[in-house]
């Protein structure tokens, strides 16, 4: 399937199919994505998907909503995966770092960082007004709808949050230039703020494992 | 019939003393990598550690009394003494709340893991290290020099005992 150019006639087809269809394309991707086997079909076959399929990450661009980019953060994460296939970390560490920081340099940190960013800021701004609500008892008897309320839909899934920190986690083990781009770029505010306050009582996330990870490996 | 087989020729592999072996290269490698994340932090400003001090830490708290789960708990204080080891003093003595502090490791002395209980140790070492007097207190206070001290009570009389037995 790799091999093929079936991928790439659909790659250059996307635009012009249907919702339902540009799915099963996704769905295909997705199928793919995890099984290079060499440098050669890695870069050949896969990373064209990659450098095509990652802005779709963005939700209402491309037309992209919740459920596609959840998997496409999923496809990414694969992909990055998958070059463990052929590059060994232990074995030839610079090229695997150098290979990771291309991949990376592409624009996908700073994609990541502005949904992680867009997230952040939607999901404080629904606490906050959670907690207002929860102030004024008798405010709840109203008859509450996304707009009355004050809260907005997130834009994101925790899943695809998940997805999110686990590619900034594999960049940040070998890669010191992510993490001076994380220092410098205000990214550690940006994930400080994905943490769960004292204040507000909640839930803690389905991503905080993820954090906290990313967290330990940007410090020293 | 005659059945043929094939030995593959063994594969060596190189001791992890070795400095070519795969082991030592990917040692080498995280510790260049340590190195520079420390280089770049010894050039980050004040507003970025306050940031820490202020912001990150509180929250770090709040994760680590909410999670019950061990790996979880383990590297949320290793976070925390990461934080506490870049800090400097002026920053750590400014910023961080020695009430809470004190309180967690107080619980992590109570309820942790040995692995738990050393991190805690040097979370406490280092900060009284960093300013006695504003941390010895509410350390006092929250019981978590009593727990220490127990501690090293129960090590001695376990040293004890087992000196007793070897001279019996």
């Amino acid at each position: 399937m790799l091999n093929s150019p079936a991928i790439l006639t659909l790659m250059q087809v996307f635009d012009f199919c249907e919702n339902h269809a540009q799915k099963k394309v996704i769905t295909l991707c997705h199928n793919v994505s995890r099984h290079a086997t060499s440098e050669e079909q890695f870069n050949n076959q896969v990373l064209p998907v990659l450098q095509w399929i990652f802005p779709k990450i963005v939700v209402e661009r491309y037309g992209s909503d919740q459920k596609t980019s959840e998997q496409v953060a999923q496809i990414v994460l694969n992909i990055i995966n998958s070059m463990n296939n052929f590059f060994s970390p232990t074995k030839d560490n610079e090229k695997y770092v150098l290979k990771f920081e291309t991949v990376m340099n592409t624009g996908l940190t700073e994609t990541i960082c502005s949904c992680l960013s867009d997230y952040a800021v939607t999901s404080n701004s629904n606490k906050i007004s959670h907690a207002e609500d929860e102030d004024e008892p008798m405010e709840s008897f109203k008859i509450e709808t996304g707009a009355a309320s004050g809260t907005q839909d997130l834009k994101y899934t925790e899943q695809t949050i998940s997805a999110m920190l686990q590619i900034l986690c594999q960049g940040c083990r070998f890669s010191h230039l992510l993490i001076a781009q994380m220092l410098h770029g205000n990214v550690l505010r940006i994930i400080t703020n994905l943490l769960p306050e004292d204040s507000q009582s909640q839930n803690l996330p389905a991503y905080i494992n993820d954090l906290i990870s990313l967290l330990n490996l940007v410090l020293p | 019939m005659q059945k043929m087989i094939f030995f593959a020729p063994r594969q060596v592999f190189a001791s992890s003393e070795d400095p070519t072996s795969h082991f030592q290269l990917m040692k080498r490698a995280i510790e260049e990598l340590e190195g520079q994340k420390r280089e770049l932090y010894s050039g980050m400003s004040t507003q970025f550690f306050e940031f820490l001090a202020s912001t990150l830490l509180p929250k770090l708290f709040y994760s680590y009394r909410e999670n019950v789960g061990q790996a979880f708990r383990e590297k949320c204080i290793s976070i925390i003494d990461k934080v506490l080891a870049v800090l400097p003093d002026a920053v750590a003595i400014e910023k961080i709340d020695p009430v809470s502090l004190a309180q967690l490791v107080n619980q992590i002395l109570a309820t942790g893991t040995g692995q738990q209980v050393l991190i805690a140790l040097q979370i406490a070492s280092r900060t009284l290290r960093s300013n006695a007097l504003k941390f010895v207190i509410p350390f006092q206070r929250e019981g978590a020099s009593q727990v220490i001290m127990d501690f090293t009570d129960s090590e001695r009389a376990g040293l004890a005992a087992k000196f007793d037995k070897e001279e019996i």
